[in-house]
This record gives C-alpha cells, sequence and structure tokens, in this order.
C-alpha cells in the first residue's frame, strides 16, 4: 500500500483539551470569564492564522493533480442536478475549502469523490486513477487511500476509540504488530492518549472528532475529506481541530473541506472553492469565504 | 490468513456482546422453529416409519378345512410357492397347536374365554407374505378357492390379509405424511422469513455501522464474514438448545407412552435422536449463516 508506506508525518502531539473551567456564581465574572474565551479564541484563531502565513512562502503546489474534474455532470434521478458541469484541478498537497449553501453540490462533490455514487457524465480522476472505470471490486482500495472526517465523526458507536482506529487498518489485513505500534502512536498525536479504552459516547464532541480524524489519517491516505468537521463543535474545540488537520496538511496530505465556518475561511485565506446549484461559482487561490465584492 | 479468520471471530463474538438484545431474539426465534421443526421430523418419520412397517407386516392368512388331505396341503402349498410375487421364505404352516398357543400367548394363560373353549377351535393356516405389500390382494387371490381351504364367508374372507384394517392404516399413514411433509414445507419457509427478519432487523440497527466501515475502505466479505459468523453462532446455539428442549420432552412425555402403546413387534422407530440433532444443528448453521449473508446484500450498497 503507499500510503503506509510513506514516512510518518512530522506531526507534533497536540495536547489534550482543556477541560472547561468550573461553573462560577456573579454575573461579573461570568462576563469576565466570555471576555476571557473570546480572547482565548481570537489569540488561537491568529495563531492559526499566523501560521498559514508563514506557511503560505514554502508551500508549493506539485502541479500533480490530486483531484481532476473535467466536465463532471451529476443528475440524480428525477431530474435534480447534483454537479452541473464541473472543472477544476486540486493539486497535491494542496488545502482547499469547499463552500456554497445546503444543497450546493457539496455533498455530491465529496460521495462522488469516494465513489459512493457515479457521475453521470465528465472526466473524475482521484490520485491519477479515474473513477469512472475503476472497477466496485476496487472501491475499498480506493477508500483506504482518501482519509473521510464527518461533522458527525461517524465512529463505530460499540467500539473503543483504540478499536475504532485499529478498523481502518484491520480492513487493509494489517499484521497485529503493525496496528498494536501505529494506533497508539496516532492516537497519542490527535492528543487522546489517556482516552484510548474509552467508548465514543463516553467523549465529548470534539474528542469524538479527533478520534474521527485518528482514523482517517492512521494509513497516512494522500488525500483527506473533510465534511464540515467542525459543524458541531463550539468555536474553541473547532480550532483544536482545525490545527490538527493543519499540522496533517503540512506533512504533505492534500485536504479537501467543506464547510460552513466562514470565520476559519476568511481567516485562513486558503483556496476556496465555492458552489451554487452545482456550478463552480468561484475558484480563488487565496479565497474568502464570501466573494471579495461583497456578494 | 489464521489471523485473519481469528480477527473475524472475535468481532463476531464482540458484536454478539455488545448487541445482546437482537441476539437473543434471533437465538429464540432459532430455538422455537428448530423446536417445532424437530417435533415435525421426528412425528414425521415415526409415521412414516410406522405406515411402512404395518404395510411390509401385512400377511397373508390361508386357513384349512380340519378335513384337508396331505395332498390337498401339498397342492396348496405348491400354488403358493409358485404364484408369483410371493416373498420367498414367508410361507409357513401354521399348524392348529401353534395356533393355539399363541393365541394362549396373546390372551394369558388364565383368560377366561380359553377356559369356556372346549378343544381347540382355532384352524390350521399358511401365513405368507407378498413381496410387494400393494401386490398383496392380487396374491391372495391366487390362492382363493383351491380345495382344502376353508370356504370364505361374509365378513369372513379366506385368504384373509386384514383388508380393510390395513387398507385404512396405510391409507390414514398416507394422509398423515403428506399433511406432515406439507406442515414441514410451510414450517421452514416460515422458519427462513422469521429467521431473515430478525437478523434483518439486527443488521439494520447497525446499518450506520456497515456504512462507516465501508467508508473506512472494508471490502464487502471483510464486513459480511463477521455477520455471517455471528448468524451461524446464533443459529447453532439455537438449534442446539432446541435439541436439548427436544431430548427432555421426549424423555418425560413420550418415551412411556410410546414404548407401552408400541410394545409387542418392536418399536418402529423414528428418526435416530443423534441424526435429528445433526439435521437441526447444520440447519441452524446453514440458515444462520444464508439468513445474515443474504440479507447483508442490501446494506452493503454504500
Amino acid at each position: 500500500m503507499a500510503p503506509s508506506a510513506a514516512p510518518a508525518p512530522s506531526v507534533a502531539p497536540v495536547p489534550a483539551a482543556q477541560p472547561d473551567p468550573p461553573m462560577t456564581r456573579g454575573e461579573a465574572q461570568l462576563e469576565r470569564e466570555s471576555e476571557e474565551r473570546r480572547r482565548r479564541r481570537a489569540e488561537a484563531l491568529s495563531e492559526l492564522a499566523g501560521e498559514t502565513n508563514e506557511i503560505r512562502r514554502p508551500f508549493a503546489p506539485s502541479n500533480e493533480a490530486m483531484i481532476l474534474l473535467e466536465n463532471v455532470t451529476k443528475v440524480y434521478p428525477g431530474a435534480v442536478v447534483g454537479l452541473d458541469d464541473v472543472t477544476l484541478q486540486i493539486d497535491k498537497g494542496e488545502w482547499v475549502f469547499l463552500v456554497g449553501p445546503s444543497g450546493s453540490g457539496k455533498s455530491t462533490f465529496i460521495k462522488l469523490l469516494l465513489k459512493e455514487i457515479d457521475a453521470t457524465s465528465g472526466n473524475l480522476q482521484v490520485g491519477g486513477r479515474s473513477l469512472r472505470t475503476l472497477k466496485r471490486s476496487q472501491v475499498p482500495k480506493l477508500r483506504r487511500n482518501i482519509g473521510c472526517v464527518f461533522q458527525d465523526f461517524k465512529l463505530l458507536p460499540t467500539r473503543s476509540v483504540y478499536e475504532n482506529v485499529a478498523y481502518a487498518l484491520e480492513v487493509q489485513g494489517q499484521r497485529r504488530e503493525l496496528i498494536e505500534r501505529k494506533v497508539p502512536e496516532i492516537i497519542g498525536l490527535v492528543g487522546l492518549a489517556d482516552k484510548i479504552d474509552k467508548l465514543p459516547h463516553e467523549l465529548s464532541g470534539g474528542q469524538q472528532q479527533r478520534v474521527s480524524i485518528a482514523r482517517a489519517f492512521v494509513n497516512h491516505p494522500p488525500l483527506l475529506i473533510c465534511d464540515e468537521p467542525t459543524g458541531n463543535l463550539d468555536p474553541e474545540t473547532s480550532i483544536g481541530i482545525m490545527q490538527l488537520l493543519y499540522r496533517i496538511n503540512r506533512a504533505g496530505t492534500t485536504i479537501l473541506m467543506a464547510t460552513h465556518d466562514r470565520e476559519m475561511v476568511d481567516k485562513m485565506r486558503r483556496r476556496v472553492i465555492a458552489l451554487e446549484a452545482g456550478r463552480l461559482a468561484r475558484d480563488d487561490r487565496r479565497g474568502g469565504y464570501a466573494d471579495e465584492t461583497g456578494l | 490468513m489464521e489471523t485473519r479468520w481469528k480477527f473475524f471471530f472475535l468481532e463476531a463474538i464482540k458484536s454478539l456482546r455488545g448487541n445482546f438484545a437482537t441476539t437473543m431474539a434471533a437465538v429464540v426465534t432459532v430455538l422455537v422453529v428448530m423446536f417445532i421443526a424437530g417435533i415435525g421430523m421426528a412425528l414425521g418419520s415415526y409415521v412414516y416409519n410406522y405406515s411402512n412397517k404395518i404395510r411390509d407386516d401385512v400377511t397373508i392368512r390361508a386357513y384349512l378345512e380340519d378335513s384337508a388331505t396331505p395332498k390337498q396341503l401339498a397342492t396348496i402349498q405348491r400354488t403358493i410357492t409358485s404364484t408369483p410375487g410371493v416373498a420367498p421364505n414367508s410361507l409357513q404352516f401354521i399348524s392348529k397347536d401353534d395356533a393355539i398357543l399363541r393365541l394362549k400367548k396373546q390372551l394369558g394363560e388364565d383368560s377366561e374365554l380359553l377356559k369356556l373353549t372346549l378343544g381347540n377351535p382355532l384352524p390350521a393356516s399358511f401365513e405368507f407374505k407378498a413381496v410387494d405389500p400393494d401386490q398383496t390382494a392380487a396374491v391372495a387371490k391366487a390362492v382363493a378357492g383351491l380345495p382344502g381351504l376353508e370356504p370364505p364367508q361374509s365378513g369372513l374372507p379366506n385368504p384373509d390379509y386384514g383388508a380393510g384394517k390395513a387398507d385404512r392404516v396405510l391409507k390414514t399413514a398416507g394422509t398423515i405424511t403428506i399433511v406432515m411433509a406439507a406442515m414441514g414445507v410451510v414450517l421452514a419457509i416460515a422458519a427462513v422469513l422469521l429467521i431473515g427478519n430478525t437478523i434483518r432487523l439486527s443488521i439494520f440497527a447497525r446499518r450506520r455501522e456497515v456504512e462507516v466501515m465501508k467508508l473506512v475502505g472494508a471490502t464487502n466479505w471483510f464486513v459480511r464474514l463477521p455477520f455471517m459468523i455471528e448468524g451461524m453462532i446464533c443459529g447453532v446455539t439455537g438449534a442446539a438448545l432446541a435439541a436439548i428442549l427436544l431430548a427432555i420432552s421426549y424423555q418425560t412425555l413420550l418415551a412411556d407412552r410410546i414404548n407401552s402403546t408400541m410394545s409387542g413387534g418392536g418399536s418402529p422407530g423414528s428418526l435416530p435422536f443423534p441424526l435429528l440433532v445433526v439435521l437441526l444443528i447444520f440447519a441452524g448453521l446453514g440458515i444462520g449463516a444464508l439468513g445474515s449473508g443474504l440479507t447483508m446484500r442490501r446494506f452493503l450498497q454504500v
């Protein structure tokens, strides 16, 4: 497998999420606290933005396509248009935000990449492989090379953190020794070393999302698709998740993130692909969430 | 490969424990179905064997006049042995003494009836069987009317093979066998549907899990195998419990009664119990594996 052969990325461990400060009495104190939270969030955001600014220069797209769409159209039964003649290229190592209102085609785009559905017409390639000619039996292989992080985490509810992450390696028939070595390592990396035997429902939303990122990344896939990874999380937790994803991206993994988080997109100033009614409405190298012209 | 099987097996055990309620539902379903099927199979085979035994046991008796001469007896014997369709070696001569001894055995030495009879009123007879039980009537006819035989009277045909009685028993047994077979078919269909439905419920409750497995890159077989092993474990457990229950109920309810009513002439015997258990276990295994394997197909289209 190509991804497992790749060298382990130099991702620094993230400290475990801080527990919320205890409840306090007194309005003044509450206010002071929310003030404090706002400040911390602003700091963290600018830190993230600072990191992205810093990385902009060394960031050099390889011009090798990770994802390539040529006139891709998806029409669902009942003439519902999911994607309408979309042509775009996402290079290896890029970080791309996918934005647009609900029903604009973001989910269709992601489902096409995972070959959950097939395009009605057009050419769609992932990692240089055409998905049109990809056999059904090859779909699992495709998915092992694409990490997925979802808004609702999609963890296996009856399995521990360890088992959830290990499952992604087990489906490939990896050897037990390798699994036993790799899984704790990646769980430590996302800052959940002390939660390794917990079940998903015993974790907070942010922690669950870290587990799902660990699972998505344990193969070191060249492509990580995130479908509103912070959609269910509070802003502070979101930043932690974004930092984690950012580190993964810096290690060379292409990241495609569908999101509604306007602030995040505006701050990070990365490539933004906007969809509207299935059409490619905007593709900015360093875009914001909304069009610069104030749409 | 060995470790993979271990993995699949552990997966199955894990999810069996994790989904205790559905596991129990599936096991109990198999248990009930297998128990009823077991009773049906035992009874069905019992009736089938019993009716076969009656058919095979149909004996033709040609009663002889006390005044029959040895020459007449020789002619009758020759006629019987040369009639096509008579089972070779089945011919037996029952003398008057043999006949009274047999009756004494049946009624008991102290029977009032025997005390009242003077001398020996029973006739001597030739007893023989047809090779094919269905040919009994034809074979009997070949002997009828020979000199030396007692003349037939109304209600007392000679030769006598219990025509009316045997026919009724055979007809009834045939009907029972057909009804049993029909019930068996209906039961089998009901069992498969019921078990399939239980498995579907169990998988439906976990369809999100299956979806996630597929998204992480599991092949269909990788997802399906633990489910199938799970189904097989449920099936075998249910079948084994049904076998135990069958054994208990046979011992406590039926054993004495069957032995007493069927005593004499040896028990016709039904399907041997170990064979029944093996059949049930394999049926449980097959239903479990097939039921979950086939039901999975719908949920694997992710």
